[in-house]
């Protein structure tokens, strides 16, 4: 995709610069680095991205679907908020300079920010702080008991692993953190993250649904 | 825009060179802040053409067009660094705390594009912002969390 190769984000995901290294979520057991972001079918198959399963069969998958697309929604609705909140977001845009494109939206998302920020009366850094401060780093997944059988994938974790093992990631190893293991560790992380739907928790939200 | 907002804008910006209240030449005192801002707002808010608030700004559609350039300029040279950055350490903890309570262990949040489609395009750099409606457009790219925080 040609959006994905100009995104500052995602250049500096394959720089190896952004999801810090420094964080560790556990499913299944089975701990990785790469934290991803919930995105739609648009994407490509990367391990950056959670993306929902095209065809679910079965509840599992199914269940994986809806919490996705509940996640998925958060954007969705960003766009609504903030495009009613800053009309000239909404209309064609009359300038003519893509720089100034660039920084009417960058302004208008820093004042929907200070407006989010605003409505919580500093609701949400205080309560980040405080959530973090309370957690104090020890949290696992909650999918420990579950016993799988499906996993067919790589049995290491996806390169963020390797390359923390690695330590000093250089250049090549850097660049091909966010891309290169395309479809396998997708793959891979998708199956795990659906086994991960194997738990009480999430039986029981299925029956709520 | 809530008006506690608006006041911490305008509290930054009116004593800044373009927007306080100058005196020309002539002696007579010239546009006060809150008439630049409010009109910059207007564009920005409500999506308006620069001449739309002239008579109730009385200030001219270039003056309104300097404005809404200078007041993006200033917010994003103010706060972008606040406001539009990566979560820290400890935000990113809370994001991945609240995704876990809500079924996505680990997730970092929600991406997602969209298209702003693009008027005054020009003509040099219109086939490079096709979108597949055959508009020009911009794609826009964001990650929001729960709180539509961006």
């Amino acid at each position: 995709m040609n959006v994905m190769a100009s995104s500052p984000l995602i250049l500096d995901v394959n720089a190896g610069a952004w999801p810090q290294r420094t964080y560790k979520y556990t499913l299944n057991g089975r701990s990785r680095r790469l934290l991803p972001y919930a995105a739609d079918a648009g994407y490509p198959r990367n391990a950056l991205f959670a993306l929902p399963h095209l065809k679910p069969d079965g509840p599992k998958l199914l269940v994986y679907n809806f919490l996705q697309e509940a996640g998925r929604k958060d954007t969705e609705r960003l766009y609504a908020v903030w495009w009613s909140r800053w009309f000239i977001m909404k209309y064609p845009a009359r300038y003519v300079s893509v720089l100034r494109l660039i920084k009417t939206a960058k302004a208008t998302a820093i004042l929907h920010n200070m407006d989010v920020d605003h409505k919580r009366h500093g609701f949400i850094a205080a309560v980040r702080r405080s959530a973090a401060a309370a957690d104090g780093g020890s949290r696992t997944g909650d999918g420990q008991s579950a016993a799988f059988t499906k996993d067919a994938g790589p049995q290491q974790d996806c390169a963020w692993g390797e390359a923390v093992a690695a330590a000093t990631p250089h250049e090549p190893e850097a660049a091909d953190d966010g891309r290169g293991p395309i479809v396998g560790s997708a793959r891979y992380m998708h199956m795990a993250e659906t086994e991960a739907k194997n738990t009480d928790r999430h039986l029981s939200l299925l029956n709520d649904l | 825009m809530p008006r506690p907002v608006f006041h911490r804008l305008f509290r930054a910006i009116y004593d800044q060179p373009f927007w306080r209240r100058s005196v020309n030449a002539t002696g007579r005192p010239q546009a006060h802040a809150i008439q630049k801002v409010a009109a910059a707002l207007r564009v920005l808010g409500f999506g308006e053409s620069v001449d739309r608030a002239d008579e109730y700004c009385r200030l001219s559609c270039s003056t309104i067009d300097d404005a809404t350039h200078r007041l993006t300029e200033f917010i994003i040279d103010k706060w972008e660094s606040t406001y539009l950055r990566r979560p820290t350490d400890v935000e990113l903890e809370h994001i991945l705390t609240r995704n876990a309570a809500r079924g996505m262990p680990g997730c970092m949040g929600s991406i997602d594009y969209t298209h702003w489609q693009w008027h005054n395009f020009a003509k040099a750099l219109g086939g490079q912002y096709l979108d597949r409606k055959g508009r020009r457009s911009v794609v826009i790219e964001t990650v929001c969390d729960e709180d539509l925080y961006i």
